[in-house]
């Protein structure tokens, strides 16, 4: 028994090591450096860092376009993904043709399909020029508040295809038999996808939420292409301001955004871990 | 008995330990920056002063210098009609030494003798290298020139002359000529990039691996050349340190059977073991070696000749690691126990900052500059040593204008001084502007009302131009918001545009032909830039704001010269009763808080205070007064004196045209000596002193990386949104304040 642990362990360790070296390790010396002043000395500062930059209205309008976005994006992906998934189960064996041009975009390059993007939606592109065909006044897609569309449609395009795939994974994973017997009980579609469906594939759901979510909170390359490191207010980011506050040495900054920004991620979604069907625990 | 052994052996045992000083010996001249050549000669080194002024010889032994007396040959007796010549090198083999001199078309070998404290010139003969002529369009005369390319490196092998010298193809080629008789042979050598005498006739050379001796993985290979039938011996390849494009000579060293080589500051010997090592220090980059016949090598600093020790165990014992610092060739030799390394530079002011943040840098003192890398955040946060107690800062730093001295100071500290100034700004033709019935812009009104008028009234006349470069609508443009901007800034006022003054600006703005405001780029082919340098124009797109720059031109405009390039620095007013805003962006010199070499750093920071240029003095310090003195005055005034008699004599012996043309030259050289005598004693004067100071300083700025200004911030993207048609002026004012807002909360 012990053998066989120790084996475990040493099978182990390479990724405890890296996992060590590349996130806990910083992670610990990024909080550290967020409690202290940033000099030569790095004197601790207690929560200065902390109460400077909530009060910071730039700050603030960062995070908030973050969490907009993010709840714009993950909800978008997630209905889609589903909806999809379901359809593909439905086709049985010509789903994985489909799953395959699904997941296309996903492995497309950021910078390549923002170029495609820039024109497609460029004053003289041709959106505005169906716009302009329907009778209306060109949108500034890439230069106004507007951006927030084609950031949107591109940021769903490309992610949908990988939360298909976790779906498809957890949906095939639900025996058959289950749905025959709700049949055979005469239960509806709706109620066999609410009764059935859903409470089985819960912890997958909350796990595509939380990436989609965490993702979408990131949102940031394809705004920084287009719109530089000032665009629009409406689509300034977080990240934006991370990465400004990084460009003039403040890492202080920084490191308090990113570490304000994680507690926010963890107090959500440890209030919805709770629920025992997250956890997996109700069935 | 015992104890005085010991102390005697223990004095024999730290004498070689102790850092020697290198050996000097000073050429005495009325200046410091005396120009010197240095060659070698019968196993030492002869030193030519200010073109034949004087000569020196240092002994092979290094241990005497001593004055020598030359009569130099005239270029006229090289070749007729030739008024200069050029001291190209000294060859010499077997107890034969030559000079080579060229004019500007030819190459002569003249056998030279030094017996005793006299060095004298035999006949000329004359060299066949019209291949290495190179043709040129001289547009001034409108007739054909021809320049000499002399070569690099040139050694002497029994009775022929091996010149190197850059050819067709990458590397350099190897010509032969028989000194005698001047014959030429060409070398059956490819991709040579440098080479030294070996022995038993025979040459060192390094070569180039591949065909591509500038690519990043190039190889270089250490040869033997046998002349006479140019097959090659390896001799070792040469390692990382090497850097071809140094230029630097290599050196034979025959006692260690191994090649010397320079890279910036480092000396390295490699052995034909292909070992490399670090053997040697000279304190200049830019100092060119002579091996003498003892095996030191010698270098000229300054007016100093220094010995360079090839003995390792005598290397400084002291490191300084510099971050892109330069022209701090006064400085380095001062500190001789110092070794100078060179560290690697980042790419931008973001990596550097990382670098200082994480502790990656290596670096003791930078020399940075304030519109890449913002000093405020390294001096807030402590990563600039305080240099307050070192002699000689305090003083400087309380004599500078106010704008030089505020970002560099904090909480009493004193953590950066600066050491050149640069700025971008337009410059104006008083005289060009004059002829035209122009008075100077004052305001930006005035300066939009100028070009309007030029554009209906004057655009034909051939003579002038508006602009010495092609300037477009959008450039302009940006320059108005820059203006606009920077004047707000020094006035401490928000940079916002919504204003009625900046709505003054862009009705001004407005109010231009539309053909000046296009946002077209013109493209101009080498005839239209050439007709373009030719006329008088009324404005120039970069212009140099020092005290030496307008003692020039005002000198210019005194004497009435005419001349197509007197500008003076254009200040202008955005709007009416706003101040004038010069700005500026400042290289300054700091030393990294960490470094383990503080006092050192501190020994150099002091050294570069006291023997900070008068120009830079006057630049930097408020109240500055005293007018600066050229060097080469009195050199100056008697060459041209020289160039004068000379013309006279050619004159006297000329007929026709040919005379006629040369008192053409007479006249204008004779004017140029008039003035030379009358405007040239000072570089920098009092009336030039006068005008910077009461006129360009009075509302100075430091100009710093901010995002809303210069090229490449959301001004740019905005402004081709603007002549896209995409935005009116309104909207681009609108969206810019957005962002203007969003970056100003954001430093908040």
């Amino acid at each position: 028994m012990f053998k066989k642990k120790k084996s475990l362990w040493l099978f182990l360790l390479p990724g405890l090591a890296g996992l060590m070296v590349f996130y806990v390790a910083p992670f610990i010396g990024g909080l550290y450096f967020s409690f202290t002043d940033g000099t030569i000395n790095n004197s601790f500062v207690g929560f200065d860092n902390y109460t400077r930059l909530w009060k910071n209205e730039v700050f603030r309008l960062g995070l908030q376009n973050s969490l907009e976005l993010s709840l714009i994006c993950a909800p978008l992906i997630f209905v889609l993904s589903f909806t999809l998934s379901v359809m593909l189960k439905h086709l049985k064996e010509k789903s994985l043709f489909f799953r395959n041009v699904l997941l296309m975009p996903y492995l497309v390059p950021t910078s390549a399909m923002l170029i495609v993007w820039t024109l497609l939606f460029d004053y003289g592109g041709i959106v505005n020029r169906l716009v302009v065909g329907l009778g209306q006044e060109r949108v500034l897609w890439l230069q106004s508040g507007a951006m927030r569309v084609p950031i949107v449609l591109l940021y769903v395009w490309k992610n949908t295809g990988f939360s298909v795939v976790i779906f498809s994974a957890a949906l095939q994973s639900i025996p058959d038999e289950y749905y025959e017997f709700a049949r055979l009980e005469g239960a509806s579609s709706v109620k066999q996808a609410s009764k059935i469906t859903l409470p089985l594939i819960l912890p997958t759901a909350f796990f595509v939420l939380v990436l989609g979510w965490v993702n979408a909170f990131k949102i940031f390359k394809e705004v920084y292409f287009i719109g530089g490191a000032y665009p629009d207010e409406r689509v300034y980011t977080l990240q934006h301001f991370m990465n400004n506050k990084f460009a003039t040495l403040d890492y202080q900054d920084v490191t308090t955004a990113a570490y304000s920004f994680a507690l926010i991620v963890l107090a959500l979604f440890g209030l919805m871990y709770l629920n025992k069907g997250v956890r997996g625990d109700a069935h | 008995m015992k104890k005085p052994i010991a102390l005697l052996l223990c004095l024999i045992l730290t004498l070689p330990a102790l850092a020697e000083e290198p050996k000097s010996f000073t050429i005495s001249s009325d200046s410091e920056d005396a120009w010197i050549q240095a060659f070698p000669l019968m196993g030492g080194m002869l030193c030519r002063v200010e073109n034949g002024e004087s000569y020196y010889f240092l002994n092979p032994e290094g241990t005497e210098f001593r004055p020598l007396s030359v009569s130099e040959p005239k270029a006229s007796d090289l070749e007729e009609g030739a008024r200069y010549f050029q001291f190209v090198s000294v060859v010499g083999d077997e107890g034969k030494s030559y000079a080579l001199l060229s004019t500007e078309g030819s190459l002569f070998a003249l056998p030279i003798e030094l017996s005793g404290d006299s060095l004298s010139f035999g006949d000329a003969v004359k060299m066949d290298c019209e291949h290495r002529l190179h043709y040129y369009d001289d547009t001034s005369q409108e007739e054909q020139r021809a320049h000499l390319r002399t070569g690099e490196r040139h050694i002497l092998a029994g009775d022929t002359l091996y010149i190197c010298q850059y050819g067709e193809q990458s590397g350099k080629e190897l010509d032969s000529f028989n000194i005698l008789t001047g014959e030429f042979t060409p070398c059956e050598v490819e991709r040579m990039v440098s080479v030294d005498s070996y022995k038993d006739g025979k040459l060192l050379m390094v070569q180039s691996e591949g065909e591509d001796m500038y690519a990043e993985d190039a190889v270089f290979i250490a040869s033997i050349l046998d002349l006479s039938d140019f097959s090659t011996e390896e001799f070792a390849p040469l390692g990382p340190n090497y850097r071809h494009y140094s230029n630097e000579n290599i050196f034979y060293e025959e006692k260690t059977d191994s090649l010397l080589y320079a890279n910036n500051m480092q000396i390295y010997r490699l052995n034909r073991n292909g070992e490399e090592k670090l053997c040697g220090y000279k304190p200049s980059d830019y100092m060119q070696l002579v091996m003498l016949g003892s095996g030191q090598l010698a270098g000229i600093t300054q007016n100093k000749i220094l010995l360079i020790s090839t003995d390792a165990s005598k290397l400084p014992t002291a490191e300084l690691r510099m971050y892109h610092v330069y022209g701090d060739e006064k400085v380095r030799p001062l500190l001789s126990d110092i070794m100078f390394v060179e560290v690697e530079e980042y790419q931008d002011g973001v990596s550097l900052g990382q670098a200082l943040v994480s502790g990656a840098l290596q670096a003791d003192v930078m020399s940075l500059d304030t519109y890449s890398n913002d000093p405020a955040p390294m001096v807030q946060k402590g990563y600039l040593a305080d240099l307050q107690d070192v002699p000689g800062v305090k003083e400087l730093m309380d004599s500078l204008y106010p704008f030089l001295r505020e970002p560099f100071v904090n909480d009493g500290g004193i953590f950066a001084i600066p050491v050149r100034m640069s700025s971008d700004t337009y410059s104006y033709s008083p005289s060009n502007l004059k002829e035209l019935g122009y008075e100077a812009p004052q305001t930006f009104k005035d300066y939009c009302d100028i070009i309007t008028d030029y554009l209906e009234n004057h655009a034909d006349d051939e003579a002038y131009t508006l602009f010495d470069s092609p300037t477009n609508g959008n450039y302009f443009l940006v320059r108005m918001v820059n203006l606009y901007l920077k004047t707000r800034m020094q006035m401490g006022l928000p940079l916002v545009l919504d204003t009625p003054e900046f709505r003054e600006m862009t009705a001004a703005y407005e109010s231009l032909p539309a053909s000046f405001r296009s946002p077209e780029e013109k493209e101009m082919s080498d005839e239209e830039w050439m007709e373009m340098s030719e006329k008088k124009a009324l404005f120039y797109t970069c212009s140099e704001i020092s005290p030496g720059g307008i003692s020039y031109v005002l000198n210019e405009l005194k004497a009435d010269v005419e001349n197509n390039y007197s500008s003076l620095p254009l200040l202008l007013a955005p709007w009416e009763g706003a101040p004038k805003v010069a700005s500026f962006y400042t290289e300054y010199l700091c030393v990294f808080a960490q470094s383990p070499n503080l006092d050192n750093a501190k020994r150099y920071i002091e050294a570069c205070v006291k023997n900070m240029s008068k120009d830079t003095l006057a630049c930097m310090v408020e109240g500055f007064s005293e007018p600066i003195e050229d060097d080469y005055y009195d050199s100056m005034i008697k060459y041209m004196q020289e160039q004068l008699n000379t013309l006279k004599e050619e004159i006297d012996k000329a007929e026709g045209a040919q005379k006629t043309q040369l008192e053409k030259e007479y006249e204008q050289a004779q004017k140029d000596f008039e003035y030379q005598k009358e405007y040239g004693r000072y570089t920098v004067t009092k009336e030039g002193l006068e005008y910077y100071q009461n006129i360009v300083m009075t509302s100075p700025l430091m100009d710093t990386a901010h995002p809303l200004l210069g090229w490449g911030g959301p001004l740019t993207e905005l402004s081709e949104r603007y002549f896209g048609g995409q935005m009116s002026m309104d909207q681009l004012i609108k969206e810019f304040d957005q962002k203007a807002r969003l970056i100003t909360l954001e430093q908040q």
